[in-house]
């Protein structure tokens, strides 16, 4: 009888599997895999993926006709899933479920969590990562976090990997040209009105400029599409996320609110400036990047004053410091994922 | 029953029906958690959590009597509403607490705040919800001593302590070949065995005015088919092995888990009791709950399989003859004494009637070595010491 509880009819047997990738988070699974899987095939190592959950299963089927994707509901089929792929070295774990435990138990495996896009956020870091063999990390800020938050990590391995996904827009940014682009993100949150007001204005100094205006809230979509008419602007509006990284490349800097502070900003090696509404406490915010690598501004002549002496760049070595801490930006380019 | 209830029920049962069934689904999706039990105003320090549903009371029996001894201010937590009321019913002066999920633990427990420690019996999925509070200590206890893969692997490292025995248990982490350096090992004997220690110093053959009192305890069929080593299938054979003999008396329990994976073992039970009746052998097959403690005490001769039972029995400080099954090979997490060093193996009915008669006939030629293991597997001065009581109450007075 074949079990619903299971599915190894993709496992390679020509190319049997070395290391598998392992997400047990029924609503993250797809987008885990998808984050992580363009990593494992430049590897050109033999791998596997092995989800719980059926559906994640039969997404990523479709999505990933080509590759050897499992699934396994119970522990009796994790033990199947094992006892299939006799050259299994090393388990990747890009969630830390309770789940996870029914692989755990395999000790002649490796077994290294490796997280998702924001795990380098992650708050809540506990005694249950212990269970891994090593925690592959993107910097050195990461360690800190796990050292300050379970005190005894005991065996606990952290090699610094960087971060692989960033790897292309670190190299396409090492050495940056001027190109009279700049890039404006601007969430939904009642922060916007005051936000774009005061960019109203600076946009009226960037005459020479493109701007690319990545915008949330599709009310003020209208009015800027007719402030940039009527003052003769080049200002692209884009809602879809992904073309943010597109933008960002070939931009000169990047303009943000609060709530667009992300540490991945920090990848395009550019001036990051960030509008502080006056009569927010700016010591208060807990900002993903340190205030000392950005640049910051409340009205229109503050971001003139910094505009003037952009070229300069002043705070570049401490932001390249703050890279580092937190990117592991020399790993993420030196470093190999994998260690063959 | 409200008058309009009634009404409703004599006029229209089907609507009525169809209610009821309603209110009860709304009523079971809503039970969450019970902290009737939970005296906000005790100053609780300790956690003995249970992540099992049917199993939690056996493994909450091995401990509990000593967390009550040691007068630490203890609350027993629950994650399954079955376990809860078993626990609740059995325990009726403990406090007792059902929290389904994470939510719920992290809102009743952050109310606690003189808690120190957390004890997990067994290794459940669910413990990762009380393994995020960093600030307290986990303590692994289990809940027996066994050979078994599953006593000895890399999950154990998510705890800061864990409570064993006594030297095998540490060896056998050592012996699996991975690092566990930042695992405490604190040995604290087996508490629940003092009671069998302390009765059975008298030599073996001349307890209970010389009779021979057999004890079967069968093991499952295991989680997995790796540590399947259940004898149940050959429990036939050992009656008839006794059935010429004389001045003897058999008791079996089998563990409460066959038939689990194996659904043809399910009435195995009523099975061994007929067909001892048939080949009149005074045996008694017992509940499956039956603590084995309480039948150790009562025998003189054991015959098991691999599970912790074996260092159980070694309590009882009489010949032990442990099962190997040949067809499979056995994965242990192997201590530095190997069954063979202190149990007679055997792996076929007859092997096992050839060693028996041997030691029958007063060659317990392994009687030296079962003395050794009782220190080294079990810890018997600590436990004559009580030690895990000690080392509770040290908790207790732990700055953590």
């Amino acid at each position: 009888m074949i079990s619903k509880n299971i599915n190894i009819s993709r496992i390679d047997k020509s190319n049997p599997a070395k290391i598998m990738l392992h997400s047990a988070d029924e609503k993250l699974t797809v987008g885990h895999i998808s984050y992580w899987i363009e990593v494992f095939i430049e590897s050109n190592i033999h791998f596997s993926i092995l989800t719980r959950d059926i559906r994640s299963y039969q997404k990523l089927v479709e999505l990933f006709p080509k590759y050897s994707i499992l699934y396994a509901k119970m522990p009796i089929d994790v033990e199947s899933v094992i006892t299939a792929q006799e050259s299994l070295e090393s388990i990747f774990y890009t969630s830390n479920m309770a789940k996870n435990i029914h692989l755990l138990r395999f000790n002649h495996l490796t077994h290294i969590f490796i997280g998702s896009e924001n795990s380098d956020q992650l708050s809540k870091i506990n005694k249950s990562y212990r269970a891994y063999d090593e925690i592959y990390v993107s910097s050195q800020s990461q360690i800190e976090k796990f050292k300050t938050s379970i005190g005894n990590t005991g065996h606990l391995k952290f090699p610094i990997k960087g971060k692989s996904q960033l790897k292309s827009i670190f190299s396409k940014t090492l050495n940056k040209e001027i190109s009279t682009r700049a890039l404006f993100l601007a969430n939904k949150t009642n922060v916007s009105s005051s936000f774009l007001l005061v960019i109203g204005k600076v946009l009226l100094e960037l005459k020479e400029y493109a701007l690319y205006l990545y915008l949330e809230n599709t009310l003020y979509t209208k009015n800027i599409t007719q402030f940039s008419i009527d003052n003769l602007l080049d200002i692209n509006i884009f809602k879809d996320k992904e073309l943010l990284s597109h933008f960002a490349i070939d931009s000169d800097f990047i303009v943000v609110d609060t709530d667009h502070v992300k540490v991945s900003l920090l990848s395009y090696n550019i001036p990051i400036l960030l509008y502080v509404p006056k009569e927010k406490d700016i010591e208060d915010m807990e900002l993903d990047i340190p205030l000392t690598a950005l640049y910051t501004f409340s009205n229109h002549q503050e971001f003139l004053t910094i505009f003037k002496t952009l070229k300069e760049d002043r705070l570049k070595e401490e932001r390249d410091k703050v890279t580092e801490y937190l990117l592991g930006k020399r790993e993420t380019l030196e470093t190999a994922f994998f260690e063959v | 029953m409200t008058f309009m209830g009634l009404k409703k029920m004599l006029l229209h049962p089907k609507i009525f029906l169809r209610d009821y069934r309603n209110k009860n689904k709304s009523k079971k999706k809503t039970q969450s958690s019970n902290i009737s039990q939970i005296n906000f105003l005790t100053p609780f320090t300790h956690i003995l959590h249970t992540g099992e549903g049917q199993h939690a009371i056996s493994h909450i029996d091995l401990w509990i009597p000593y967390f009550i001894e040691s007068k630490v201010d203890f609350l027993v937590l629950t994650r399954n509403m079955m376990a809860f009321n078993t626990i609740s019913k059995k325990y009726p002066l403990v406090s007792v607490a059902f929290l389904k999920g994470e939510k719920e633990i992290e809102s009743t427990l952050s109310k606690l705040i003189f808690l120190k420690a957390c004890f997990y019996p067994s290794n459940t999925g669910n413990n990762l919800h009380l393994l995020k509070l960093n600030d307290l200590k986990h303590v692994f206890l289990g809940h027996g001593d066994s050979d078994k893969t599953a006593s000895a692997h890399k999950y154990f490292r998510v705890y800061d302590e864990n409570w064993v025995a006594s030297d095998a248990h540490i060896d056998r982490f050592r012996n699996e070949g991975f690092d566990f350096s930042g695992l405490k090992s604190v040995k604290v004997g087996r508490p629940n065995l003092l009671q069998i220690l302390e009765n059975s110093t008298d030599k073996w053959r001349e307890r209970f005015d010389a009779q021979i009192n057999f004890l079967y305890l069968s093991t499952w069929e295991g989680v997995y088919s790796e540590q399947n080593y259940t004898s149940v299938y050959m429990a036939t054979d050992f009656i008839k092995l006794l059935k010429d003999m004389e001045n003897i008396k058999l008791r079996i329990k089998l563990h409460p888990r066959v038939g689990s994976r194996d659904l043809s073992l399910l009435n195995t039970s009523s099975r061994l009791k007929s067909f001892s009746e048939e080949n009149s052998v005074d045996c008694t097959v017992y509940e499956r709950d039956k603590p084995v403690d309480e039948l150790i005490i009562k025998s003189n001769i054991f015959i098991c399989d691999i599970s912790a039972v074996v260092s159980e029995c070694l309590a009882g400080n009489a010949p032990i003859f442990v099962y190997i099954p040949k067809d499979k090979e056995i994965k242990l997490s192997q201590s530095n004494m190997k069954f063979e060093e202190y149990t007679y193996t055997f792996s076929s009915i007859d092997e096992l009637s050839e060693k028996l008669t041997v030691v029958l006939d007063g060659n317990d030629y392994l009687q030296g070595n079962r003395e050794k293991a009782m220190e080294y597997i079990l810890g018997k001065d600590a436990t004559l010491n009580q030690k895990f009581i000690d080392e509770l109450i040290a908790i207790e007075k732990e700055e953590i």
